[in-house]
């Protein structure tokens, strides 16, 4: 009997489709490659009719997936897609979309399983969620922010690591991912799993802070609308601008802020691009946020960041000549990192599949489990 | 690796030979005829190497003949969907899988390092013959004359490979390459 027959032709049917639209291929294109009509593509897709071996290998290597990630039985049935229809829906690239809150429910899905299958546990925080006031929603969101890190011991400087923060602090799942550019991160929460984060590992480092800052404050307000950051922002709703305002708030504290650009100013008798610069570095913010911030406190015009770029400001450029790194160090390892690793040193993932969970080359792999593991990684079996 | 039919090699194994910077002298050595699956030649491809596409190193090997990349046939399609569709912990990825598979249905020697992958053929397919990759460094040293050149190579496999030396093998490597151990190094 063949591992297919076990397998309901609805569900790997669902997945090839998933894995054809996340390589961008049409099913003509999938027709031709396996020498079928297209209807027969859209029934195989639709579990009408059950893919044949051949066929199936052939379509995982046109779509660019293992074979092993299609037939997977997960233990762990997490279904996020509902939860973000709205968010989806609300833009023209669903592909993109889809295959990020795929993603996510992938790698929750994941831990999970791992935890279970390692006996670990998971402890997740209990906050309270908030409501956002109509009026007064801006005083609202730097009192929330205040009031978290009260909670959190953080006083008013910068944070050290908010992924650490949020994972060990907030009972987080935190994912550091590859994801299409133009989302910056998701936000969902399942009862059975958590508060789920996905951000970008293509962006920056700065920008991968303040989306978690960003998606942190939908866990506080609103934690049962999954929500997806895009870098276009298109929708301002009070939502995302109450998200926004906490960011800020939450790592550039207004007292700090206040009391840093004071010592500047009263010193040199004015704050420079250069002094900009260090400031955003100091809170590991973009230099753009940073400049929004000061506005937004009163402490330059509005408009002082449009006006920098204008005279020709580059950021490169001034961190160079600071003789600052190109972006601050990166030390954070996802807790599903070492759940991987663990798994592995127990011969419960083979390395390719700890490549392809963590999406790294094979060579980084065997650099982590030399590095992270260490000597523990060589408890070998006999014979 | 006299007396082998043919060998059949896991994308672990074929990055370790790579690393050496020899692969095909070392796949000469072996006397055999060398194989790799079409999913493991897609695996070795697809993450790079030292900063480059392993197309560039395979493809030296490829083409002077030294291995072979075979599609599965239909038997070894089946067995190889019942190891990737497996119940977990026991599935495999699909480089490891389609290696068992061939071996299996082909009676073909296995090279493989997974410690996963290992289990599941003994418990499984307790006939398949098993060797890791330094049962090939092994088969090299006794035929290559060089051993400047063979020490070159085991110490380019475990530094730029990073190959793992079982505990089964760590007296052999340390006489092997002596000092040069300590400045290899299993870290950097």
């Amino acid at each position: 009997m063949s591992v297919l027959d076990s397998i309901s032709p609805k569900e790997i049917g669902s997945r090839l489709k998933s894995a054809r639209s996340s390589a961008r291929r049409t099913q003509e294109e999938a027709a031709v490659l396996i020498g079928v009509a297209r209807t027969t593509i859209v029934a195989i897709e639709a579990g009408e009719r059950q893919v044949r071996p051949a066929e199936l290998t052939k379509l995982a290597e046109f779509y660019g997936v293992s074979v092993n990630s299609l037939l997977r039985e997960s233990s762990v049935h997490i279904d996020l897609v509902p939860q973000f229809r709205r968010s989806v829906s609300a833009r023209d690239d669903e592909d993109s979309s889809l295959g990020a809150v795929r993603l996510l429910q992938k790698l929750a899905a994941r831990s999970v399983e791992l935890e279970r299958a390692l006996g670990k546990k998971w402890g997740a925080v209990s906050f309270p969620e908030y409501r956002i006031p109509r009026v007064g929603w801006q005083e609202q969101a730097e009192d929330l922010a205040l009031e978290v890190r009260q909670r959190l011991g953080l006083g008013l400087g910068p944070i050290a690591d908010i992924f650490v923060l949020l994972e060990m602090d907030m009972g987080v799942r935190l994912f550091v991912h590859r994801i299409p550019s133009r989302i910056s991160g998701l936000f969902a929460f399942h009862e059975e799993v958590g508060a789920c984060m996905l951000v970008n590992s293509v962006h920056p480092i700065e920008r991968r802070i303040w989306t978690c800052a960003h998606e942190l404050a939908h866990f506080l307000t609103n934690r049962h609308a999954a929500d997806i950051s895009w870098v276009d922002r298109q929708e301002r709703n009070i939502e995302e601008r109450f998200a926004d305002r906490f960011a800020a708030s939450f790592l550039m504290p207004a007292s700090f802020v206040r009391f840093r650009f004071g010592e500047v100013y009263e010193s040199a008798n004015k704050f420079s691009p250069k002094d900009l610069v260090l400031l955003a570095r100091t809170f590991s913010v973009s230099v753009e946020a940073t400049a929004r911030r000061l506005e937004q406190l009163g402490l330059v015009p509005n408009g002082t960041y449009e006006s920098l770029v204008e005279q020709g400001f580059s950021v490169r450029a001034a961190n160079e000549l600071l003789g600052l790194a190109g972006s601050p160090p990166e030390n954070f390892i996802p807790r599903l990192t070492w759940l991987v690793l663990e798994a592995y040193r127990k011969s419960l993932l083979t390395e390719g599949q700890v490549a392809e969970i963590l999406d790294a080359d094979r060579l980084k792999v065997r650099k982590m489990i030399s590095s992270l593991l260490g000597d523990s990684e060589v408890e070998e079996e006999a014979g | 690796m006299a007396g082998f039919e043919q060998v059949c090699f896991d994308a672990s194994a074929l990055i370790n030979l790579l690393g050496s910077g020899v692969p095909g002298e070392i796949l000469s050595a072996a006397g055999s005829r060398s194989v790799a699956t079409t999913q493991v030649c897609r695996e070795v491809k697809r993450y790079p190497f030292d900063g480059e596409q392993s197309s560039g190193p395979l493809i030296p090997i490829l083409e002077g003949g030294f291995l072979e990349v075979l599609d599965l046939d239909d038997a070894a399609i089946d067995l190889f969907l019942g190891l990737v569709g497996a119940k977990p912990p026991d599935d495999l990825d699909d480089g490891e899988a389609s290696t068992i598979a061939y071996g299996v249905t082909r009676a073909a020697v296995v090279v493989i390092d997974e410690r996963k992958g290992r289990r599941i053929c003994r418990e499984r397919f307790p006939q398949l013959q098993i060797l890791c990759s330094l049962d090939l460094f092994r088969f090299y040293s006794e035929v290559c004359g060089d051993i400047g050149k063979f020490r070159g190579a085991l110490a380019g496999a475990i530094k730029r490979a990073r190959m793992h030396v079982p505990p089964s093998y760590r007296q052999w490597v340390l006489d092997m390459l002596g000092c040069e151990l300590s400045r290899v190094g299993q870290r950097e």
